[in-house]
C-alpha cells in the first residue's frame, strides 16, 4: 500500500480493494513505528485522520469520489488547519490551535483527502536543512545522519520514507525542491500566485508559493490539480480558469529545446552531481530533445538579493508574534514593553532571529535605497535574463542543489554557507516562475540527486509532462531509501 | 534670507468612508455593536491571513478625488497598480504590522 502511487491508490480505493479507513490505518501504523527515527511528523491525531477517512469512504460510496478521495496526505506544519496544532516549527506558535483552514486544506478537504499529519519544518520555513524546528532536526530516510533538506524537509522525508503517500508544502527560496532533491522525491513549486497563500503562515510575501512532494510527476500533477485555484481572500491569487495539470503527461517530448544555463554547471558543483544531471539530460537526448547552452549573467546575483528581500519581508510578517493574542507568552515580565521583549526572545530561534534583525536594518531609514530599493531592481534584472532565455528554450535544467544532502550540524555554525544552498533554487522565486525538481541519480555514496526544471511563466502542466515521460524512461523515481520496503 | 521664503500651507483632512466592511478585511464597520463583534481573523493578525484591499473604499477615494478635481484620484490610481513600499509601524492597535507608507511614490 505503502509503495503505491496517488493514481494506483485513488484506482483501488474506487474498486473497493481497501477503504479508506484501511488505508489510513496503514500509514498511522507506518509512522508510529517509524516516525521516532526519522522526526517527520510534529503532531499526528489518528482519530481525527481516522474520521475523515470513514467520510471519505462514505463519499465514495455515495458516487461522490474524486481522484484524492480517501488518500492520506501529509501536511506541512506551515499551513493552517481548523482543529490542528499549527505551529510553524517554531516555539512562539506551539500552543496555537488554528481556528480556521488555508485555502488549501480547504480545498483538499472539500476532495476528501484525509489529512494524515503536520510535518515537521525549518522555524518559520527558515532553513535549507530542517534542523532550525523547535522540535528538533528531521533525519534524512537514505541516511539519518543526514539533513533532509528544508524548509519542507518533514513532508520530503515522510514521503521518502513512505510514511505519506503525497505531501504538501510551501517553497520561499528552494524549500520544495531542494528537500525534495536531497531527500530522492519530486516536487513542484508552482507559478507565483497559482496557489493562494491565505492560512499558509507568511515568510516573504512576495516569493512564498505552495505546491506538492510526491514520489512521481503524475502524483504532482494530481495533487496540484487540488491545491491550485483562484481566492480573493489572496490578493496575489491569479484569477485564472481552472487547469487539468495533467492533460500534458502523454505528450512526446521530441524536438523540445532544453537550456542549460552555463551558471547552473560552473564550480560550486559537486562533481557527482553535475555527472548526475549531465547524464539525465543525455537521456532527454536520446527522448530526441535539443540542448541549447544559455545564459543567465544575473543569476550570481540571486543569493544576496534573496538574502536581503527575504528578511525584509520575514521582518514585517513576524512582527504579529507578540504574545498578546496567541502564542507563547514569557511567564514573568516588568511591563507591557517587556511583555513583547521577552515573549520575542524567548519564543523565536536564532535563525528566525538573525533575519529579523537583517530584515529591519535593510528596512530601516538611510539604508533602505541602498539594500531593499536596489534589491528589487537587482531581481528585476533576474527576470529579463529569463524572459531573454525563453525566447531560446522551452524549459531550462540544471541541479536543483549543489550538493546532496550534509551531515547534520556541518552546517549550523555557517550561516553563509547555509544560505548558498539556496543558489540555484532562488532564481525562480525572485522570477515567480515554476521549479520542479526530480530525482535522477545518485553520488558515490548513495545519496539522491535532483534534476531542476524551470520553466516559463504557467508551464507546470507541460514542466510535468516532460518529468513524466523522464520517469516513463527511467526508474530514479522508484529507488527507495536502505531498509525501506 | 527671510525675505526669500515663501509660506505655503496644505490641509490634510480625513474622512471615513462608509463602507460596510473594513479597508482591509471583511469586518463590518456599523456602529455601536457590542465590543468584539467587529473584528475577524485578519483583524487580530492570526498566522497566515492576508490583508485585501476593501474594492469599494478605493473607487470611493477616486471618486471623491475626481469630484473635487484633485491631482491625488490619479495618484490613488498609480498606487493601486504597482506595489507601495511597506513600512513596518507595529502598535498594540495594528497587530498586522504592514502599513504602506507614502512617503515616496511609486517609481
Amino acid at each position: 500500500m505503502h509503495n503505491a502511487t496517488l493514481k494506483s491508490l485513488s484506482a483501488s480505493l474506487s474498486a473497493r480493494a481497501f477503504s479508506s479507513v484501511e488505508l489510513t490505518r496503514h500509514f498511522v501504523n507506518r509512522i508510529n513505528q517509524l516516525n521516532p527515527k526519522y522526526n517527520c511528523f510534529i503532531t499526528l491525531d489518528p482519530e481525527r485522520s481516522l474520521k475523515q477517512a470513514e467520510a471519505a469512504d462514505r463519499m465514495r460510496s455515495a458516487g461522490r469520489g474524486q481522484p484524492l478521495t480517501g488518500i492520506p496526505i501529509a501536511q506541512k506544519d506551515i499551513f493552517c488547519a481548523q482543529g490542528w496544532l499549527t505551529t510553524c516549527g517554531s516555539k512562539i506558535l506551539s500552543n496555537f490551535t488554528s481556528p480556521y483552514d488555508a485555502h488549501v486544506v480547504e480545498r483538499l478537504n472539500a476532495a476528501g483527502a484525509v489529512t494524515l499529519g503536520k510535518t515537521n519544518m525549518d522555524e518559520f520555513a527558515m532553513g535549507s536543512s530542517s534542523e532550525t524546528s523547535y522540535y528538533g532536526p528531521v533525519r534524512n530516510p537514505w541516511d539519518v545522519d543526514k539533513v533532509p533538506g528544508g524548509s519542507s524537509g518533514g513532508s520530503a522525508a515522510a514521503v521518502a520514507a513512505r510514511l505519506a503517500p503525497s505531501a504538501i508544502g510551501t517553497d520561499t527560496g528552494g524549500s520544495i525542491r531542494q528537500p525534495a532533491a536531497l531527500s530522492g522525491i519530486c516536487g513542484l513549486k508552482p507559478t507565483y500566485g497559482v496557489v493562494s497563500r491565505y492560512g499558509m503562515i507568511a515568510f516573504a510575501s512576495s516569493l512564498d508559493q505552495g505546491g506538492p512532494l510526491g514520489r512521481s510527476a503524475e502524483d504532482l500533477a494530481l495533487l496540484l490539480n487540488v491545491m491550485a485555484g483562484f481566492d480573493p481572500r489572496d490578493s496575489t491569487s491569479l484569477e485564472r480558469e481552472w487547469e487539468d495539470y495533467t492533460r500534458e503527461l502523454g505528450k512526446a517530448v521530441k524536438g523540445l529545446k532544453i537550456g542549460l544555463p552555463e551558471e547552473f554547471f560552473a564550480k560550486g558543483a559537486a562533481p557527482d552531481v553535475v555527472r548526475a544531471v549531465e547524464t539525465a539530460v543525455g537521456e532527454f537526448r536520446k527522448l530526441g530533445c535539443e540542448t541549447v547552452e544559455v545564459g543567465l549573467p544575473n543569476m550570481k546575483l540571486s543569493v544576496p538579493v534573496y538574502y536581503v528581500l527575504a528578511p525584509a519581508e520575514a521582518s514585517s510578517n513576524l512582527a504579529r508574534y507578540d504574545g498578546v493574542r496567541y502564542g507563547y507568552r514569557a511567564p514573568e515580565y516588568a511591563d507591557l514593553p517587556d511583555m513583547y521583549k521577552k515573549s520575542r526572545a524567548q519564543g523565536f530561534g536564532p535563525e528566525v532571529k538573525r533575519r529579523i534583525l537583517i530584515g529591519t536594518y535593510v528596512l530601516s531609514h538611510g539604508y533602505y535605497d541602498a539594500y531593499y530599493i536596489q534589491a528589487q531592481r537587482v531581481r528585476r534584472l533576474i527576470a529579463r535574463d529569463f524572459a531573454e532565455v525563453f525566447k531560446r528554450c522551452d524549459v531550462i535544467m540544471g541541479p536543483t542543489s549543489p550538493t546532496t544532502a550534509f551531515r547534520i550540524g556541518e552546517k549550523m555554525g555557517d550561516p553563509v554557507q547555509m544560505y548558498l544552498n539556496d543558489i540555484y533554487t532562488t532564481p525562480a522565486n525572485l522570477a515567480g516562475l515554476p521549479g520542479l525538481s526530480i530525482p535522477c541519480g545518485f553520488d558515490g555514496k548513495g545519496l539522491p540527486v535532483g534534476l531542476q526544471m524551470i520553466g516559463n511563466y504557467f508551464g507546470e502542466a507541460k514542466m510535468l509532462g516532460i518529468a513524466h515521460q523522464f520517469q516513463q524512461a527511467t526508474d530514479w523515481h522508484q529507488r527507495m531509501p536502505p531498509g525501506i520496503q | 534670507m527671510r525675505d526669500k521664503w515663501e509660506i505655503v500651507i496644505g490641509l490634510e483632512t480625513h474622512a471615513q468612508l462608509n463602507t460596510r466592511s473594513k479597508m482591509f478585511s471583511g469586518a463590518s464597520t456599523a456602529f455601536g455593536a457590542a465590543p468584539n463583534t467587529q473584528a475577524c481573523a485578519v483583524d487580530i493578525a492570526l498566522p497566515g491571513v492576508l490583508p485585501v484591499a476593501n474594492r469599494e473604499a478605493v473607487a470611493k477615494a477616486v471618486r471623491f478625488g475626481l469630484a473635487v478635481n484633485g491631482s491625488n484620484a490619479v495618484n490613488i490610481n498609480r498606487r493601486s497598480a504597482r506595489s507601495s513600499p511597506a513600512k513596518t509601524i507595529s502598535i498594540p492597535t495594528f497587530p498586522r504590522a504592514i502599513r504602506s507608507a507614502s512617503t515616496r511614490r511609486p517609481s
